[in-house]
């Protein structure tokens, strides 16, 4: 009988799984986090509750690394960020056509066992570079923060960037949708679970600069050409509530 | 006056201004310091006609002594005047910069004394910045015409990027509607910046580079009458002569009235459009000036695109097999862009590609299909002609615009907005 997978939903989780199946050689029914519920599980298959082992997620991304690639891995870490429904077979099969192709398997761009990988890989990367330019930070009284609401979980994806950029200042990136947040505190950043963050006030000049960023932001627009259809291609509404310029 | 009350006005008179770059620099940072400068440029954010903030671009004063008649802040205009103390400004960059706001500064101002007076005031708010804040991040200076070496030495040594405005394709439109300005006091820093950034290239030992993200130019098109043709020649000529990294088209925005100065006409944004097109042409596509308009066309059709009408022109040369030809050809091919003709050739490696297998790589058909052939076989139905491709390729905006009354031939020839976002991203 086919095995149906459960794991914890942290990426060391999924690579342990996927370490388990390949020794196994059977093809698994299905690979699933646990918060997603077992819904999804086919009724008639075995299920396997497995938890992150760190020796097989080493072996399992040393693997990945040395006998596909390098490229293969990272699309492997952007793709499961994207938390797409069924990103974990779909990653399964691409590894798998891996395993037979090398690292050829990333020029496969028409073959349907690659496509979900890459397009989500694509869009994880993509989200997290627009990102980059999207958080919006206040100065809660010398912390910098920001709460963001992406469609993938890019918090690994941003955080060296702002790493470098603000590497001298101390900051908290917010993802709301996940309850996650990364801390950095001018050396070290974690990303840690949260359930609501109190942060005590905000600096004197906080408003005044939000308030003339705004008032900023207004006056660059050409009333001439104007074109919000183009502006939400760009800046979608699902991202505003958290862009000062637009609260 | 509040410095919130001059950033207002003080944008609103950069704003006309297109260039907001940020990309392309490799400077070290100051240690210790905030910021850094992403090789990729970043958009913060995106103003409702959707044009993208990088910089902060401002002005750091519009008093001006010139009276050029296209410029809102000409000194006939009586307009609300401001100016930043070079402190003010400082402050105010690095506390947006903080907040992730902006990517850097994009400065530039209207002309007080002279050139030279204005610049020492623009470095002195720069230096602020990178000294004393010890900001890592992007900056922009619009030099003045007319500025000495010396000033734009000390300029280029703190800013990652340089440019000064052609204004006007001509010099003599520069006559006409900026008396007060030379093309010579143009050409003359821009050629001495030139020299500097090829200098302090070759210096492998100096830790200070010169402008390391180059220099660049805008144009302001459709206020004199200088055809297509002259105008991206001239950017032919300063990309290959002056090694300017972009020259930005700005179509002609009436702010001032003014006898010298053309009635406006309909679409000036679709000619602005063709241009950037144009442009890219011409910096990675790696077509010659004279290929895309000759003596017969002197203008760019507001039908096709550059590329098309091209191809269209040169039918002979289609179609072409995607299985074998070789890069640069592939990339004359209209709807195929840089990134479809690299992804064409890393899958091609792999396997032979069918029609079918072009949608899977997500190459957009739309034009592409007409002028290519994938292991042999045509990618549409219909008979290879100039004639029959060019009603078949104007087929697709007529629906779309169906709608509209023959009386309104602007609202027609406005670019959708996706093309809009192609002139930028350069997939033509």
């Amino acid at each position: 009988m086919q095995k149906s997978y459960v794991y914890d939903g942290t990426f060391e989780g999924y690579l342990t799984v996927l370490y388990d199946i390949f020794k196994s050689g059977d093809e698994p029914a299905s690979i699933c986090r646990t918060d997603t519920g077992s819904a999804t599980l086919n009724l008639f298959s075995d299920e396997r509750h497995t938890a992150a082992e760190e020796k097989k997620y080493m072996l399992m991304k040393k693997a990945i690394i040395e006998k596909i690639s390098a490229e293969t891995f990272e699309n492997t870490v952007h793709a499961f960020l994207s938390e797409m429904p069924d990103i974990e077979m779909h990653i399964y099969r691409y590894i798998n056509t891996g395993r037979e192709k090398g690292n050829d398997v990333n020029k496969l761009l028409a073959d349907d066992n690659v496509i979900p990988v890459l397009r989500a890989a694509q869009r994880v990367k993509h989200e997290g570079h627009r990102m980059l330019g999207f958080v919006r930070f206040a100065d809660a009284g010398g912390i910098y923060y920001a709460k963001i609401n992406p469609d993938a979980n890019i918090l690994p994806v941003i955080i060296p960037h702002f790493r470098t950029r603000f590497g001298s200042q101390k900051w908290i990136i917010h993802d709301v949708v996940r309850n996650l947040a990364a801390f950095y505190d001018g050396g070290k950043c974690a990303i840690k679970p949260v359930e609501s963050l109190e942060l005590n006030g905000a600096a004197d000049d906080e408003t005044k600069y939000a308030d003339m960023w705004k008032a900023y932001f207004k006056a660059m627009e050409i009333k001439s050409r104007h074109n919000s259809k183009l502006q939400q291609q760009l800046i979608p509404k699902k991202y505003r509530g958290n862009i000062t310029e637009f609260r | 006056m509040e410095p919130a009350e001059k950033l207002l006005i003080l944008g609103e008179s950069a704003k006309y201004d297109v260039s907001c770059s940020s990309s392309g620099t490799d400077r070290a940072g100051i240690k210790g310091g905030i910021g850094s400068a992403a090789k990729a440029g970043i958009c913060h954010t995106f103003t409702a006609d959707g044009r993208c903030i990088s910089l902060l671009k401002v002005l750091l004063t519009n008093n001006c002594i010139y009276d050029c008649a296209y410029c809102i802040n000409r000194k006939s205009n009586d307009i609300k005047r401001a100016a930043f103390t070079p402190q003010e400004l400082a402050d105010i960059t690095i506390n947006f910069y903080k907040r992730n706001y902006i990517e850097g500064l994009f400065l530039s101002s209207g002309v007080v004394k002279n050139a030279d007076f204005t610049m020492e005031l623009m470095v002195r708010a720069v230096r602020i910045l990178r000294q004393d804040h010890l900001f890592n991040g992007y900056i922009h200076i619009k030099a003045i015409p007319g500025a000495s070496q010396e000033v734009l030495d000390e300029a280029g040594l703190l800013a990652d990027r340089l440019s000064i405005n052609m204004e006007l394709p001509s010099d003599s439109g520069l006559k006409l509607l900026a008396p007060d300005k030379k093309m010579a006091d143009i050409t003359a820093p821009m050629g001495h910046i030139k020299e500097k950034i090829i200098e302090s290239k070759a210096d492998k030992f100096s830790r200070k580079s010169f402008a390391p993200a180059g220099q660049s130019t805008q144009l302001i098109v459709g206020a004199t009458g200088d055809t297509d043709k002259q105008i991206i020649s001239l950017s032919e000529n300063m990309y290959t002569g002056m090694n300017l990294k972009r020259v930005y088209y700005s179509s002609y925005i009436h702010v001032n009235n003014d006898s010298r100065l053309p009635v406006p006409v309909n679409s000036p944004l679709l000619r602005e459009h063709r241009l950037y097109q144009a442009d890219w042409l011409l910096r990675f596509y790696k077509f010659k000036a004279d290929e895309l308009l000759d003596e017969e066309h002197p203008n760019f059709d507001t039908r096709f695109d550059p590329k098309a009408a091209w191809a269209l022109r040169h039918m002979e040369q289609f179609p072409v097999e995607i299985n074998t030809a070789d890069y640069e050809k592939l990339l004359r091919v209209p709807g195929i862009g840089v990134r479809s003709a690299q992804r064409i050739i890393k899958a091609r490696r792999a396997c032979a590609i069918g029609v079918d297998d072009l949608k899977k790589l997500g190459i957009v058909m739309k034009r592409a299909r007409f002028f290519i052939t994938a292991k042999g076989k045509s990618a549409f139905e219909g008979r290879f002609s100039g004639r029959v491709i060019s009603a078949r390729l104007l087929d697709a905006p007529k629906q779309r615009y169906e709608q509209l009354s023959l009386f309104k031939p602007e609202a027609v020839l406005l670019p959708a907005p996706e093309d809009t976002l192609k002139s930028i991203t350069g997939e033509l």
